[in-house]
């Protein structure tokens, strides 16, 4: 029997694929992603996947902002959510379902990129499967957590685009951190430095697993999630 | 009549809603709290108690423990700037990348101490200047772009700074061995774990210089070099005791006899455990003057002793270095290269240990062979032999003429004696020379004296020219050599390992013009073509179950 969590999260994918909008979101991720595959394939004339791997945390920055943004905001506009409140839900399942909803969509669109995998596969050699690995290990963490930063974006407002716009100005904090280390002063470096999603992803995705990079991605999923189920409990406040 | 209460502006439940409001914030914070607390310290505890899995292909990001080590150690901070030129061919591009991921391997175990950066100098004035002050030079490469050849100067080098000081790796061509060169710099600049190697040799006067060339000061210029960029190294003249933070000494070969005290030292040093790396032939032979001598020293009494034997000849082998021999033809003089046996060139190395495992082509000059040991109680391992097409010159004559070797096609019918060990590692017990002069009765005749050691590590090469400028020290792989067997002798082994170690090329294959653009766009479309048919039959189904429902109704 399947539980409340998994009922909703069937019944979460289900309304994303009887709906255009999720293909349209997806062809384009999977058109960007294969355009910036594609071109550099032979002048890096490399057997590798690192190109991908070092494009997609880019365009999850849009995409997956753009899946999370209706998850919680769209309800509320739409007056269900009270609906699904008074069914015997509680908050954090109602967060969960939705959570694993938007992060099931990315990894469809995720599983499509293997089609530049198999094109490898088919023109290389000495490939590095380890490395290939983590980095798909890696994309799936990073979508975890920009998908827990979505709906926890998604259940501070009723309004669509801006919990697309706080989701994406969030996880572009993570992101941009990377690149303002130089800018920082030597003691607040090494601080700033662990905050930032680049400096984890880069270890898995060259093939090197790191407990310390696995803790910092669910560390963020769990707080994002927890805050997500924390700001849908005080709605009831009102 | 009912008496209407609207309980909102009743200000008593408004002051109770406030009050639980605001306890609920308190709360709602406070839980808050509590999560970021927790998950700093695990994030917190995670960063000292940590643990890596290397699954990329040859474990090519597993630093070694050495290198681990010497980054653990760092008390200060260590800027490493990377000077690399962007949008580079294939081949550089890969030792763009590992060059950044194996920086990031030594961030990873630094504790914070190490921070490097990359910039590309090749547009901005003040970053070229600052590169080159630096000791990186831009190198001027042929590159294939856009299927046309061009010349690119190109910049890939690094450069360390810590506490006021500079470190430099001018040019890293390729991967092969870059660990070691980044963990040799650190160390070198930091002087964390740097050890001391002595070096013990007898100058002797440079052979004409080639034209247009500098002449050197010291014919053992390359071997200086190269160890010092590894590790300290200091001069000895065995007239004083060696010093006790020296347990590495290079020995680089006697033409004579040795002072007694010289001696006395050299044994001391072995006895206090002291490791040696010994190059010493038992005859010296000249090629410009074509002439050769055994040579007389006390030295071989002391290796006798010990149990360590150099005979006295010179190995020849069918698998040859080349002479230059000036031949005349009419009024015209030309030099032709010659196959010479004496000059040996080494592939029959000892795979199986771990000094000579990854080399080839070494280069002897002029070798002696080396008697297996008779000593029982050391034991010898065999790490250079020549080929299976081998022979000796032996005394007292010791021609060795080029001319003989010049009329023939094949080498290898004139040598047909069995491989001769040129190379060999001696380990454990010896007894001191001196001995019998300090009985072990009588302290007082020797307070500083040590008798004996089980843990003697001797290298012998039977050939000093092997590690000399304008000889055996202009092959590659005796430098190697030289350096993995003093990486031995310091028991430092995991640094040999990890000079071998490189990124493996993966390249793909070659396909025409309209191959590649099919590839292409087959990589855009492709994807969004499979997940369409996949909307196509999720659509249809839909349709069929929103049939089977209207149909279920109707029946109804």
């Amino acid at each position: 029997m399947l539980s409340k969590t998994a009922i909703l999260v069937k019944n979460e994918l289900r309304n994303y694929f009887h709906s255009a909008s999720a293909y349209v979101v997806l062809v384009v991720f999977l058109l960007i992603t294969g355009w910036f595959f594609a071109s550099p394939l032979f002048i890096v004339g490399q057997a590798e996947l690192r190109s991908l791997f070092g494009t997609i945390p880019w365009i999850f920055l849009l995409f997956i902002p753009a899946i999370t943004m209706g998850s919680i905001a769209k309800e509320k506009t739409a007056g269900t959510l009270e609906t699904l409140t008074t069914l015997p839900l509680k908050e954090s399942q109602i967060i969960m379902g939705k959570y694993w909803a938007a992060l099931l969509l990315t990894l469809v669109g995720v599983v499509f990129t293997l089609v530049h995998f198999v094109t490898i596969v088919m023109l290389g050699s000495n490939i590095d499967y380890g490395a290939i690995f983590c980095g798909y290990l890696g994309l799936i963490l990073i979508g975890a957590v920009y998908s827990s930063i979505g709906i926890f974006a998604s259940t501070l407002t009723n309004n669509q685009i801006v919990a697309f716009i706080v989701s994406f100005l969030f996880i572009f904090f993570f992101v941009i951190i990377e690149f303002i280390l130089i800018f920082l002063p030597g003691s607040l470096v090494e601080i700033f430095q662990y905050l930032s999603i680049g400096y984890h992803f880069s270890n898995i995705s060259r093939g090197v697993i790191d407990s310390r990079n696995i803790i910092y991605f669910l560390s963020l999923i769990v707080f994002f999630l927890r805050l997500a189920v924390i700001s849908m409990e005080t709605r009831k406040w009102k | 009549m009912k008496k209407q209460i609207n309980v909102n502006n009743d200000p008593k439940t408004t002051h109770l809603k406030n009050k639980n409001r605001g306890e609920r914030h308190r709360s709602m914070m406070f839980n808050i709290i509590i999560v970021l607390g927790i998950l700093i310290v695990i994030n917190l505890i995670s960063i000292n108690i940590f643990t890596r899995f290397d699954l990329s292909r040859g474990k090519i990001y597993s630093l070694s423990r050495s290198s681990r080590e010497t980054v653990r150690e760092l008390p200060d901070r260590l800027l490493i700037k990377a000077y690399f030129t962007k949008n580079l061919p294939a081949q550089l591009a890969d030792a763009h990348r590992f060059t950044r991921d194996i920086l990031s391997e030594y961030q990873a175990y630094s504790r914070g101490r190490i921070r490097f950066e990359f910039v590309d100098p090749s547009d901005e004035d003040h970053l070229r200047q600052e590169a080159q002050r630096n000791q990186v030079m831009p190198v001027s490469m042929r590159v294939v772009e856009d299927d046309k050849l061009e010349i690119r100067e190109i910049f890939m080098g690094l450069v360390f700074h810590y506490q006021g000081n500079t470190e430099t790796i001018p040019f890293i061509q390729n991967t092969r061995g870059l660990e070691y060169d980044i963990t040799s710099s650190i160390k070198k600049i930091t002087d964390i774990g740097r050890k001391t190697v002595g070096l013990f040799k007898i100058e002797e006067p440079m052979p004409p210089a080639m034209p247009g060339r500098q002449q050197p000061q010291t014919r053992f210029s390359l071997l200086s070099d190269m160890i010092s960029d590894h590790y300290n190294l200091e001069q000895l003249d065995l007239t004083e005791p060696v010093s006790y933070h020296i347990n590495t000494m290079i020995f680089a070969g006697v033409k004579d006899s040795l002072h007694i005290e010289q001696i006395y030292n050299l044994d001391q040093y072995l006895m206090r455990g002291g490791r040696l790396l010994l190059f010493q032939e038992r005859v010296d032979a000249n090629l410009q003057t074509m002439t050769a001598n055994p040579i007389r020293s006390n030295l071989f009494d002391l290796l006798e002793y010990y149990g360590i034997r150099i005979k006295e000849n010179l190995v020849t082998d069918a698998n040859a270095g080349q002479i230059q021999v000036q031949r005349q033809q009419g009024i015209f003089s030309f030099a032709t290269p010659v196959s010479y046996p004496p000059f040996p060139v080494i592939s029959n190395v000892n795979k199986d240990h771990v000094v000579t495992r990854n080399l080839e082509n070494l280069q002897m000059i002029f070798v002696s062979e080396i008697d297996r040991v008779a000593n029982p109680s050391l034991d010898f391992v065999e790490l250079l032999k020549t080929s299976e097409n081998s022979g000796e010159i032996r005394g007292p004559q010791f021609d060795i003429s080029f001319e003989k070797y010049m009329q023939q096609r094949d080498l290898r019918r004139m040598f047909n004696s069995p491989a001769k060990i040129v190379a060999g590692l001696y380990t454990g017990y010896i007894e001191s020379f001196y001995l019998d002069m300090f009985p072990e009765e009588d302290d007082s005749l020797a307070e500083d004296f040590y008798y004996r050691t089980n843990d003697a590590k001797i290298i012998l090469v039977a050939d000093s020219e092997f590690i000399k400028d304008g000889a055996g020290a202009g092959a590659q792989a005796n430098l190697d050599f030289v350096l993995n067997s003093v990486d031995y002798l310091m028991d430092d082994t995991t640094l040999i390992e990890i000079r071998a170690r490189e990124t493996v090329f993966k390249p793909l294959r070659e396909l025409s013009t309209s191959g590649r653009k099919f590839v292409r766009w087959l990589n855009i479309l492709l994807p969004s073509f499979l997940l369409l048919i996949f909307g196509a039959f999720n659509y249809q189904k839909q349709i069929r179950q929103r049939k089977l429902i209207r149909k279920i109704y109707e029946q109804e």
